[in-house]
């Protein structure tokens, strides 16, 4: 009944943190809920310091692509990836894996790709749905690449060295890379016309065309032009690993350096930044509202004990290991779809670890089989941030968006059978 | 641009664009404070200037950018939302779902308005602060009741735009 009211809402048109909201509501006498209580639920959670990392990538994203500071970076990837065919598609990954090693999040990550590679891709021919749905699904990347929010999360919360699931995911982190990568080369022959990309932005190619010419620009040029884009992963990687700042802070960093070097170098008129931060600023709010509105429904949830539910039921269902991964993998995939994934991952954690450890599974390889499981959830819906996300930040509708969807989220869910039933993917580090 | 041109005739429209460029201009000037605050932040730390942690400001700034923000976006039409009834042929069931849409917009607006209208008087009541700069909590709860009752004006007035059979506001025409 809940299922099939929030499908109606959500069907209608209701916007997505509405509707989740008015569930509540609604139910608020069923579930325990005081009504006045709801008002400092999403207050609470927006007024985190983590969270102000996806308005400030939005607004980097909004300056460095307004600044042409992306169209810098797209040519130096299109020279590194170039002799690749639909290289931009293998850009947008290889920098996701980028951004993830710069925010944690998957979220933020889909948001800072999206605004910049993303209209690029669009530029070259891709279709909005094609280049959200790429968008959505390498912002899976955002948690598996270190460091990554809901790792930590677990780490703190089951006792677990949190390098060591920092070393875990690299691997996992890689083969999604490349699970994603082959979909891409699959699909990009289906999606563009004549199976190529289009001609780039003059800017972006390292071939410029003059009087319909095609002529060679040399590489040293258009790395000279890029050196202050280059600057900016080295600022925040070196930033962030030295210690200098935290991920979060790495964002306003960015943002802040795209600013002073679009305007000292005057790439953008001083007017034009009255459009870049209201652009930047109804994109944070489209999320925001999502984020804090669907922290009800998990409130709800938790109050309801559904995921304590089902976290007895899977580990009471078997005596053998595997098969209770089984149901690890769809219980986790259930609840990826109705939670938001730092909130599941510190329910789901506790409650399942010592199970898992009953079956003698690793705790580090459960953690990575945990959170990788649980952010499938951002690319399945109801809840699937990354989806909502990747169709604002690239201007598409959720529907053409949904219907590329389905090859990559195939290919993610059999890295992650990969994950959890070949352990040494994860545990690669102690064979050195 | 998000920054538009001159404001839409008939002054139930005239004023609903000026309530928007009031709530744009707040959002705008909270991803500054975010912008500003969290990098002298950094800077103190590094250079260790001894001042307080001025990226408080950043997270009471989230407030006017997510609630703010919810009404600028029910105006803009920029929720983010499932669009596939936006593809229907049919205009009738299209429209009946856009007034469906800004109903449920209007109650949970209107609910909303309320709860955070006693979530502030109850936070101005108990005097709490936040640790780092000592800001008041009633100031990003006070956004938080004045996002929903703007949300609410514009829900209610997308609501008259639907019975008076009216075109709902375009989002590509305030970019």
């Amino acid at each position: 009944m809940i299922a099939f009211a929030l499908l109606a809402l959500l069907v209608l048109g209701v916007p997505v943190g509405v509707a989740f909201a008015l569930l509540v509501m609604v139910r608020a006498d069923a579930w325990n809920i005081d009504l006045s209580s709801l008002a400092s639920i999403p207050y609470d959670t927006v007024s985190s310091f983590p969270l102000l990392a996806i308005p400030l990538f939005l607004l980097g994203g909004e300056l460095m692509n307004r600044g042409g500071l992306i169209r810098q970076l797209t040519a130096v990837c299109d020279i590194l990836l170039g002799w690749v065919r639909a290289p931009l598609g293998h850009v947008m990954i290889l920098a996701s894996a980028l951004m993830g090693a710069i925010t944690g999040s998957s979220v933020a990550t889909v948001a800072a790709i999206g605004g910049t590679v993303g209209r690029e891709m669009s530029l070259r021919g891709y279709p909005r749905g094609y280049t959200a749905a790429l968008n959505a699904s390498a912002g899976l990347l955002g948690v598996l690449i270190p460091p990554s929010i809901p790792l930590i999360l677990y780490g703190s919360i089951v006792g677990v060295s949190i390098t060591q699931l920092f070393l875990a995911s690299v691997m996992p982190g890689i083969v999604m890379m490349v699970a994603l990568g082959v979909v891409h080369a699959w699909m990009s022959r289906r999606v563009l016309p004549g199976g190529q990309e289009t001609a780039a932005t003059a800017q972006a190619s390292t071939h410029a065309t003059v009087d319909g010419a095609m002529v060679r620009r040399s590489v040293a040029s258009v790395l000279t032009r890029s050196i202050p884009a280059l600057m900016l992963p080295v600022l925040v990687l070196g930033g962030i690993y030295s210690g200098v700042f935290t991920p979060t802070e790495a964002a306003a960093v960015a943002a802040l350096y795209a600013l002073l070097v679009t305007v000292l170098g005057r790439m953008t008129k001083l007017t034009e930044l009255n459009g870049i931060f209201g652009r930047a600023a109804l994109s944070s709010a489209a999320i925001l509202v999502i984020i804090g509105f669907t922290s009800i429904f998990n409130r709800a949830m938790v109050l309801e004990q559904v995921p304590q539910s089902i976290a007895s039921y899977a580990a009471g269902f078997t005596d053998s290991a595997l098969v209770f991964l089984l149901v690890v993998n769809l219980v986790l995939l259930l609840i990826g779809m109705f939670m938001e994934t730092n909130a599941a991952t510190l329910l789901m954690g506790p409650l399942l670890a010592p199970a898992a450890a009953k079956f003698g599974i690793d705790p580090v390889h459960f953690a990575i089989i945990l959170v990788t499981n649980i952010e499938l959830g951002l690319l399945t819906p109801p809840m699937a941030a990354n989806l909502y996300v990747a169709a604002r930040t690239n201007n598409a509708d959720l529907v053409s968006l949904l219907r590329y969807l389905g090859w990559f989220l195939v290919a993610a869910l059999l890295v992650m059978a990969v994950i959890t039933y070949v352990p040494q993917l994860s545990l690669w580090y102690r064979y050195f | 641009m998000v920054h538009a041109g001159r404001p839409p005739a008939g002054w139930l429209d005239g004023f609903e664009y000026r309530v928007f460029r009031v709530e744009r201009w707040i959002c705008v000037l909270s991803l500054v404070v975010m912008l500003l605050t969290v990098s002298v932040s950094v800077a103190v730390r590094y250079f260790n200037l001894g001042l307080p942690n001025v990226a408080e400001w950043a997270i009471v700034a989230m407030s006017p950018l997510t609630f703010i923000g919810a009404a600028m976006c029910t105006y803009a039409q920029s929720h983010i939302a499932v669009d596939v009834v936006k593809l229907l042929p049919q205009a009738g069931l299209r429209r009946a779902a856009r007034g469906a849409v800004a109903l449920a917009l209007l109650v949970f607006a209107g609910v909303y308005a309320w709860i955070g209208t006693l979530f502030f008087v109850d936070m101005r009541q108990s005097g709490e602060r936040m640790l780092d700069m000592g800001t008041p909590v009633y100031v990003p709860v006070f956004f938080l009741m004045l996002g929903m009752v703007l949300m609410l004006v514009h829900a209610a007035i997308e609501l008259w735009r639907v019975l008076s059979d009216q075109p709902p506001i375009d989002e590509a025409s305030l970019t």
